[in-house]
C-alpha cells in the first residue's frame, strides 16, 4: 500500500511539475518524499545545495531507491537545475548559481554539460561574492542500460500481443548512473515483429511483440546508438524456414549504425503512463486483444 | 650598495618617533577548500598560481610587508585579473578572501593592489580540464 501511495504520490507530482517545466521554464524539486535526498552541503560550508530535476527523463527523479542521493556525476547533454539556500536564515535570498567557465551552458535556471569533466558551480550573493560552491562531474553516457524489475536485462523476450515496459539508465565509462534530463528516441527496426505503444521519447519504452520473429530496439541519446535483440515467441520467422541465429546481444554497440529503423510509435503511452503509477513498470506484460489461454503468458526477459 | 637594512633601520627608528608604513613585500596565499583535481597550484608566497579549466579554489591573501613593520589587516587586498576569459577572480564575503577559477586553458596574470595601488602581477596558468 505504502508503495502504492508514493506511486500514485510521484505521479501527481510529475502531473502538476510538467506543464511548470515546459510553461515557465522552472524544474521541480526533487521528490524527497520518497526518500531522496536531493541537498548537499557546499564545499564552503555556508549552506546547501538542492539538486533540481528539469524535464522527466533524470533518473535522480524517478522513484528508484538505488538513486535517492544526491547526483555528482551528471551526463553530457543532460539538463539539471541547482538552487542554493545559506545555512543563514537572515540572509534568505535568491542566490543565483553559475557555473565555472564554458563547459557548462545555462538557460535559465537549467544547466548542461557541454563537455566531460570536473566543473565548479558558484553560489553568489547580489554584490557578486561567493558564498559557495561545489564540483560536478559531467561524464559522456558510455551506454545504456535497459532494466526489467530493476535488473538489467539483455534481450528482450515477449509472446505476441504480450507488451513489456522497460526502463532506461544511462551509464558512464565507469558502471555510474548519471543524471540529467536527456531525449531519448526509441525505434523497432522491424515494426512487423514488434512495435512501440508508448511515444518513442522518455525512458520507459514500452514494446509489444506482433508475431514470431526477431527484431532490434534501438534508442539514440545524443551520438550514442544502442540496439538490443529483440526476440517474440520463438524467434522463428514464419516466413523464413531457416532457423534463426541466436541473437547477440549488443551491449557495447554504442557508436553502431545502425539500420534505418522505423520508429513505429502508436503514440499511445497510457501503457507506460499507467504503469509508472501502478510502480509496477517493467512488469506490465498486458496483453492486448489476446485471448485468455495468451495472456497468462508473460514477456522473459534474459538476464 | 645594500640599502635595504638601512632602510629597515631608519623605519624602526622613524616609526619609532613618528610610525612608518610598511613596505610590499610579497602576498602570502592560503588555500582554504580542497580542490578536487591534484593539478591545482597555489605557490604560498604568491609566486604563481596553476590550476585547470573550471575548478575553484578559495584562497585567503595577505599581504606580507618587507621592511619590519607589519599590515595591520585594514589594508584593503584588491586581485583582478588580466583577462577575465581566462582567468576570474570573485571575492568572498570574508575579508581578503577570494575564489580562483580557471575559465578557459591560456596563460594571463593577476594583479595585486594595496589599499589601491598596484604592487605587482602573479603569472596564472590555467590549464585544459582534467
Amino acid at each position: 500500500m505504502t508503495t502504492i501511495a508514493i506511486h500514485r504520490r510521484w505521479h501527481t507530482v510529475r502531473r502538476v511539475c510538467l506543464p511548470l517545466w515546459l510553461g515557465l521554464g522552472l524544474g521541480c524539486p526533487a521528490d524527497d518524499d520518497d526518500g531522496f535526498e536531493p541537498d548537499q552541503v557546499g564545499e564552503l560550508g555556508a549552506g546547501t545545495f538542492r539538486y533540481r530535476c528539469v524535464g522527466d527523463t533524470d533518473p535522480y527523479c524517478s522513484n528508484d531507491a538505488t538513486l535517492a542521493y544526491f547526483p555528482d556525476r551528471i551526463a553530457v547533454g543532460g539538463h539539471f537545475g541547482l538552487q542554493f539556500t545559506p545555512n543563514d536564515p537572515a540572509r534568505a535570498g535568491h542566490y543565483p548559481v553559475v557555473p565555472a567557465g564554458p563547459a557548462v551552458s545555462q538557460q535559465l535556471d537549467a544547466f548542461r554539460f557541454e563537455r566531460e569533466g570536473l566543473v565548479a558551480f558558484l553560489a553568489l550573493d547580489a554584490l557578486g561574492e561567493v558564498i559557495d560552491l561545489r564540483h560536478f562531474h559531467g561524464a559522456e553516457v558510455d551506454r545504456v542500460a535497459v532494466l526489467r524489475d530493476a535488473v538489467e536485462v539483455l534481450r528482450v523476450d515477449l509472446q505476441p500481443g504480450d507488451q513489456l515496459t522497460l526502463e532506461a539508465l544511462p551509464k558512464d565509462v565507469l558502471g555510474s548512473t548519471l543524471a540529467g534530463s536527456l531525449t531519448y528516441q526509441w525505434s523497432v527496426a522491424d515494426p512487423s515483429v514488434a512495435e512501440l505503444v508508448s511515444a518513442p521519447y522518455g525512458r520507459s519504452p514500452t514494446v509489444r511483440g506482433l508475431r514470431n520473429g526477431a527484431t532490434l530496439l534501438q534508442v539514440q541519446v545524443g551520438a550514442l546508438l544502442q540496439q538490443y535483440d529483440v526476440r517474440i515467441g520463438t524467434g522463428a520467422d514464419p516466413e523464413d524456414p531457416e532457423e534463426p541465429e541466436e541473437p547477440e546481444t549488443s551491449e557495447s554497440s554504442g557508436g553502431t549504425t545502425g539500420a534505418e529503423a522505423d520508429a513505429s510509435s502508436s503514440g499511445d503511452d497510457t501503457a507506460a503512463d499507467e504503469s509508472s503509477t501502478n510502480g509496477d513498470a517493467s512488469t506490465s506484460s498486458e496483453s492486448s486483444g489476446a485471448d485468455p489461454a495468451e495472456e497468462s503468458s508473460t514477456g522473459e526477459v534474459e538476464q | 650598495m645594500n640599502i635595504r637594512p638601512l632602510r629597515r633601520i631608519t623605519c624602526l627608528v622613524t616609526t619609532m618617533l613618528l610610525g612608518c608604513a610598511p613596505e610590499w613585500g610579497s602576498l602570502e596565499f592560503e588555500l582554504l577548500n580542497s580542490p578536487p583535481s591534484p593539478h591545482v597550484l597555489v605557490d604560498r608566497y604568491g609566486e604563481h598560481i596553476r590550476l585547470p579549466e573550471a575548478i575553484a579554489v578559495v584562497v585567503s591573501a595577505h599581504p606580507i610587508s618587507d621592511n619590519g613593520v607589519d599590515y595591520d589587516d585594514h589594508e584593503r587586498v584588491e586581485l583582478v585579473s588580466e583577462n577575465p576569459a581566462v582567468f576570474r577572480v570573485y571575492r568572498r564575503p570574508n575579508r581578503n578572501e577570494f575564489v580562483f577559477v580557471g575559465v578557459t586553458a591560456g596563460t594571463t596574470c593577476v594583479e595585486v593592489r594595496i589599499d589601491g595601488s598596484a604592487e605587482e602581477c602573479i603569472p596564472v596558468e590555467v590549464t585544459p580540464p582534467t
